[in-house]
């Protein structure tokens, strides 16, 4: 076993006996699934209305009232859920003394850091796994396009990576779990309302960049059902980004 | 540290804030600011000069060298992702998932992007809480991904409403274009009028379609049902120019004109008239003629110059018709392979049409390809007294019989001369106003326009059909729902966190 592998078998064991991913997995599944079956409930009577007011022209389906919606939906609920997935992970090691063993060890920091992330990213896939239940359950009663699920999967993967992440980075800060959780949420809902003010300066070149900064519009395209590399590599770079500033916080407290 | 020059330091750091902000609430008073900030650095040079020793060691400490190495580090990991992610915006490649295409644009429209002779400043009036918003960004940004001559802005018309009324903006969703002092309109983010919009923006000099009237003929003017108003409206979003004309004024059709359109007359075309349409295909001219079964316009004669013909009666068909339609209402989807039907995905409606007929021996230098046709079941029907019709094997044509055809010759022009070309259908209404929306309809009629004006790029966009697959879930259903995705996978995880949690308690 490398000692990323083992530094990951840890962690996956610390989540598994604590029963936190246990309440945060049964919330996000709960949360999940009642979306869903809302918004199945709504698209009856939305389609009734669609077609009155555009005429007959609307598109009515499942994945423009139901999947769509649920997939946008879910951005806030990661940013209130993930934050709690990955408080611990540096903060708990500080709290318990356990940082300096990580330090004086041989393992890379850079090996720490990635570990770390892995290990959360794996937790929160498996629970993004669980949730494709709800589109096949669906899928024995109705008829809809599996590929903007696909799509909106991607979304919530490349997402999800981000948003943990910001919270991998906001724990390497602390060493108050609490604080964490509200360090990682209060960034990721400033890049959030980054896309506010975006919009807000239109469509002139500041306006573009500002809101190129924000996950709002790569997040929707993927929603709609369109994979555009430019939104891979902005996730892509996002992450690198937070996990190389991860790095030297960590390292920080070599010369500190 | 020496406490007497320190407010030297604080002096210098709130002059400097406070310069900036004042410049920014008012940048008219720069005198002030330029002051405030000259005084604010003189401050802090002195308070260095002061500090030199102190300075001195700070910078020489191990983690002074170390935060200043990793604050280096992260402005170039941070420059290196920047250029990154705008060489990725600049070039990217799409994979469109969606369940309607929404982010693919047509292949006419990428060979006219692809063609696109000038600039085209394409300027939106629009806002974000308007309906369509959003297709037009997503449908513009789709072009300008494909054409480095486009130029797209959005404007909100209530935040720039100087701009708006320089435009003459009265509804929003509304986009302009701009190209070489011509400016078009297009009201719509469907991507039938924005193209259209940039073929018509392109282009200079415009074909025209010439309609003959003083026989009865559907009217492009005409807005009721009978009229063609929908079609002179598709033909000019398609770039064209529309007009009439009366062939007893004028001594020839002008030389001008792209294509000729006999739309139905009800009344007998003179011999002079045929003369001179005569001439004008001869010349290398294009002819449409739409003629009605039950009609006496002479324009038999005039066909039968290049071996064409009108069959006798009416068409009845018992399979390719409108559902609960009469059997004369027919809904073609039998094409042959043709440029013009190529491209046909939706049927064609044709209420009450004629058979077209050719003679191989007159036309023997022409290629005859008959477009559509009706199914084995059917027939061309003479007598129609009665509601029942059958089939009379004396007098009756038995199908399947063509009912459009096209006509161009075998031999290539001469070097620079056009090539005629002709179109019989025999029905006209199918293009009128009341028939003009059926999808099929349209693109019919605007396929054989673009062939005969030899403008096979302007061969019309179909619209995308919105995806309709409604669902309502019943009792059973529901509850199933509720109880697999609501109740049953939470309610799992969370008795597992129970197990495990009592587990390690017991440890």
């Amino acid at each position: 076993m490398t000692p990323v592998q083992a530094v990951i078998a840890k962690e996956l064991r610390g989540y598994f006996v604590s029963p936190i991913v246990y309440v945060v997995g049964a919330v996000f599944l709960l949360i999940f699934g009642l979306l869903s079956y809302l918004y199945v409930g709504f698209a009856g009577a939305q389609a009734i209305q669609l077609m009155q007011m555009q005429g007959g022209m609307a598109q009515i389906n499942l994945n423009d009232l139901v999947f769509r919606n649920l997939f946008a939906s879910m951005r806030i609920v990661l940013l209130l859920i993930l934050p709690i997935l990955t408080m611990r992970l540096f903060a708990e090691e500080r709290k318990l003394r356990t940082f300096e063993f990580l330090m004086t060890s041989p393992i890379r920091i850079n090996e720490i850091v990635i570990a770390k992330f892995v290990s959360v990213f794996l937790v929160y896939l498996g629970l993004l796994g669980l949730t494709v239940l709800v589109p096949t359950v669906l899928m024995l009663f109705s008829d809809f396009d599996w590929n903007p699920i696909w799509t909106g999967y991607l979304g919530m993967v490349l997402l999800g990576a981000l948003f943990l992440s910001v919270g991998v980075f906001a724990s390497a800060l602390t060493e108050n779990q609490i604080v964490a959780a509200f360090v990682s949420f209060g960034m990721l809902l400033t890049i959030w309302l980054i896309s506010g003010l975006g919009s807000l300066f239109g469509d002139t070149p500041a306006g573009r960049i500002i809101s190129y900064v924000s996950f709002m519009e790569h997040y929707e395209r993927l929603v709609r059902g369109l994979i555009d590399t430019s939104d891979l590599v902005y996730f892509g770079s996002g992450l690198a980004l937070m996990l190389f500033l991860t790095h030297r916080v960590v390292e920080s407290t070599r010369w500190k | 540290m020496n406490l007497k020059s320190l407010p030297f330091g604080l002096l210098g750091v709130v002059l400097g804030i406070g310069g900036m902000i004042a410049y920014s609430l008012r940048p008219d008073w720069l005198w002030a600011v330029t002051i405030a900030e000259g005084l604010g650095l003189l401050c802090l040079v002195l308070f260095f000069v002061l500090h030199f020793e102190t300075v001195k060691a700070f910078s020489g400490r191990r983690s002074t060298k170390m935060g200043l190495n990793s604050f280096l580090m992260i402005v170039l990991v941070s420059g290196i992702l920047i250029i990154v992610n705008f060489l990725a915006s600049r070039h990217s490649i799409r994979w469109d998932l969606s369940e309607n295409q929404n982010f693919t644009l047509a292949p006419q429209t990428h060979r006219i992007l692809r063609t696109l002779a000038r600039d085209v400043k394409i300027t939106v009036f629009t806002r974000e809480k308007d309906p369509g918003y959003q297709a037009y960004k997503e449908r513009l940004e789709s072009y300008r991904q494909a054409s480095t001559k486009l130029a797209v802005e959005f404007i909100d018309p209530e935040k720039q409403p100087k701009l708006a009324q320089n435009y003459g903006i009265f509804r929003t969703d509304t986009a302009i274009f701009e190209s070489n002092g011509q400016t078009i309109r297009v009201t719509s983010p469907s991507e039938v009028e924005l193209t259209g919009a940039l073929l018509r923006i392109s282009k200079d000099a415009k074909k025209r379609i010439v309609f003959v009237e003083g026989h009865s003929e559907l009217s492009v003017e005409d807005k009721d049902r009978n009229g063609l108003s929908l079609a002179k409206e598709a033909l000019t979003r398609q770039g064209y120019e529309v007009g009439t004309i009366s062939l007893l004024k004028e001594s020839a059709v002008p030389d001008n004109t792209s294509v000729l359109v006999l739309a139905g007359p009800r009344r007998a075309v003179m011999k002079e008239e045929q003369d001179r349409i005569q001439t004008y295909v001869e010349k290398g001219g294009h002819l449409l003629v739409l003629a009605d079964p039950d009609t006496q316009t002479g324009l038999e004669s005039l066909l039968a110059h290049w071996g064409l013909g009108l069959g006798p009666g009416v068409l009845v068909d018992l399979q390719d018709r409108l559902a609960q339609g009469d059997l004369t209402a027919l809904l073609v989807r039998t094409f042959t392979e043709h440029e013009i039907t190529q491209d046909l995905t939706s049927a064609v409606l044709l209420p009450l049409s004629r058979h077209v007929m050719f003679d191989e021996l007159v036309g023997k230098d022409w290629d005859f390809v008959p477009l559509a046709r009706t199914s084995p079941n059917s027939w061309a029907e003479t007598n129609m007294q009665g509601r029942v019709v059958s089939l009379n094997e004396k007098e009756d044509v038995k199908g399947p019989l063509p009912m459009a055809a096209a006509l161009a010759p075998k031999k290539a022009p001469e070097e620079g001369k056009p090539r005629p070309a002709i179109v019989v259908i025999g029905n006209s209404t199918f293009v009128s106003n009341a028939f003009f929306n059926f999808p099929g309809n349209s693109d019919f009629f605007l396929h054989t326009t673009g062939w005969l004006a030899e403008e096979r790029d302007l061969i019309s966009i179909a619209p995308k059909e919105p995806a309709l697959r409604p669902f309502t879930p019943n009792p059973t259903q529901e509850r199933a729902l509720i109880y697999i995705q609501v109740v049953f996978l939470p309610l799992m995880t969370f008795l597992t966190g129970i197990i495990v949690w009592r587990k390690r308690r017991r440890l």
